[in-house]
């Protein structure tokens, strides 16, 4: 008989999907073969798993159709699955599996919408932080603007995608074609925001994500969308709890 | 950051003579808005629970300020060949400091190999080497969280060949060696009897009462395969009434206990829920009433 160690490894390998070689000797086999009690084992874990990437990935799973996401699922949990107990932190290889699965090489954008998704899940456990208050420059001098540095929120995610996933995200569009799509997913409270950028605000924000001063991320935000409107931006992202501090 | 104020954890006594509920995510704000009178306590599922922030920890501290709590883990894979994780036991003992749960259980299974979480609960061998190896593991785990745990008896679909003893005298030989307590699931007592042929009166014939510190309880399916029915413990229905008969029993030996009602899948209504923890408050009632005329 194997010691615990090695029989603990060959169960794992087969109720992940893999041959039961080595294991079926070791179960006891009476009116019911040993093969059919451990495939309950395997249909469990495939089912709690499944249910995780489901939990995680609805809008993915609606715009893929219930065979292809289970069959993604499926193929991805057997080859990665979680490597800890804490099961909101798995599933962030996933969007990119997507990407990568022939199952869905007719869907090109579920990856990135699988990317949104993500980072809608990221923010909801990520850690509580203030958010910079609307009215907090309002006493800085306009003088001090150009130097200025406005810190993300720590929840905040940029997304960038040559698919519109905020359009597929709310289920909008079923086969869309290639249109640009920059989306901020954020928590400043306790609610997750999802918000669409232009490709100019998410040019300021990732600059300033990268602590670039007020002027450098203004003039990136020119050059990516001539005539964008900064005043009207830098108040809307105030208001929307996008900053959490500047210095 | 300043870590938030502490909710005043609500001593174990009072979960004492109370049946609770499993707390499910579609029941959270109604036992928020609408506490119910007569529940005392509820269990979580502590993983769910090691977050770093945003609404869960928020409604798990408005659910803190209602009902006593009990923490059940599932992550803890006691019962691997490899020490349990140290980093994980940290995070536990910071949640338990944080929220001062009355009762704290883990579960006679494995589920962690090779460094893959597989999230379900495996068997052990009932042999020497597993006996050693899960008190190891549960004494790293009392000492981590700085207090005694519960073990669960599992529910199962398969045994080992080289098992030497039955399930109940490990269990009982477990709870000996890791000096820790246990959590008898009654409908996993039923589920593994039916499933492996032993019976249920010699089971808790061998259970150390004075150790057991809360019981479970939960529906099941029954499952044909190949001519044969299996019962899978889903907590996906309604107590049978054989198990209700076995948890009569079980008060009946080990004495009044805090009880909890187990409903995690195809979650009703939580009135459902909540008749059938009346049900078991009513025989807790009963036992009590009976255990202080003697």
């Amino acid at each position: 008989m194997p010691a615990l160690r090695e029989l603990q490894a060959r169960f794992a390998r087969a109720v992940l999907g893999g041959p039961p070689s080595g294991l079926l000797d070791s179960l006891v086999a009476d009116h019911l073969p040993p093969a059919r009690r451990l495939a309950v084992y395997r249909a469990n874990v495939h089912i709690a798993l499944l249910r995780v990437l489901e939990g995680g990935f609805p809008a993915t799973r609606r715009a893929a159709g219930e065979d292809r996401f289970r069959a993604a699922a499926i193929a991805f949990l057997r080859a990665s699955p979680p490597v800890e107990p804490r099961l909101h932190l798995w599933g962030g290889a996933f969007p990119a599996w997507l990407a990568a699965h022939p199952e869905t090489a007719g869907q090109p954008w579920l990856g990135d919408l699988a990317g949104l998704e993500w980072a809608r899940e990221e923010v909801y456990y990520a850690a509580d932080a203030p958010a910079l208050v609307p009215t907090a420059l309002a006493a800085l001098p306009q003088e001090r603007y150009p130097a200025l540095r406005l810190r993300l929120h720590p929840t905040a995610r940029l997304l960038a995608s040559r698919w519109p996933i905020d359009a597929l995200w709310r289920g909008e569009v079923a086969s869309p074609p290639p249109t640009p799509a920059h989306v901020l997913v954020s928590r400043p409270g306790m609610e997750v925001q999802t918000l669409v950028l232009t490709a100019g605000e998410h040019a300021l924000l990732a600059a300033l994500s990268a602590d670039a001063t007020l002027a450098d991320a203004a003039e990136a935000a020119l050059d990516a969308e001539p005539g964008l409107d900064l005043t009207a931006i830098l108040a809307r992202h105030l208001a929307a709890g996008t900053f959490t501090s500047f210095g | 950051m300043a870590a938030p104020a502490a909710v005043s954890p609500r001593p174990p006594w009072e979960v004492r003579l109370a049946a609770g509920i499993g707390l499910r995510h579609p029941h959270v704000a109604q036992l928020i808005e609408e506490p119910p009178a007569d529940l005392a306590w509820v269990e979580v599922h502590t993983e769910n629970y090691l977050v770093d922030g945003g609404p869960r920890l928020r409604q798990l501290e408005l659910i803190a300020e209602r009902y006593a709590l009990s923490f059940h883990g599932v992550g803890l894979s006691l019962g691997s060949a490899d020490e349990p994780d140290r980093a994980h036991l940290a995070r536990i003992r910071r949640l338990c400091d944080r929220f001062g749960p009355g009762l704290v259980s883990e579960h006679i299974a494995w589920s962690v190999e090779g460094g893959h979480y597989l999230n379900d609960l495996f068997p052990i061998p009932y042999t020497e080497e597993a006996l050693a190896t899960v008190a190891r593991n549960i004494r790293i785990a009392q000492d981590a969280l700085g207090r005694r745990i519960m073990v669960e008896n599992p529910s199962s679909y398969l045994r080992f060949l080289d098992s030497t003893m039955a399930e109940c005298r490990f269990v009982a030989e477990l709870a000996a060696r890791a000096d820790c307590d246990l959590l008898l699931d009654v409908n996993n007592i039923h589920v593994s009897a039916h499933n492996h042929g032993f019976a249920v009166d010699d089971y808790l014939a061998a259970i150390p009462s004075e150790r057991v510190g809360e019981l479970h309880l939960a529906g099941h399916a029954r499952v044909l395969a190949d001519g044969a029915v299996l019962l899978i413990d889903d907590h996906a229905s309604a107590v049978i009434p054989a198990v209700w008969a076995l948890y009569e029993r079980t008060l009946a030996r080990v004495g009044p206990r805090p009880t909890l009602l187990e409903w995690d899948n195809d979650i009703p209504p939580l009135e459902v829920l909540l008749a059938e923890r009346s049900q078991a408050q009513a025989w807790l009632d009963r036992v009590a009433v009976h255990a202080r005329a003697a």
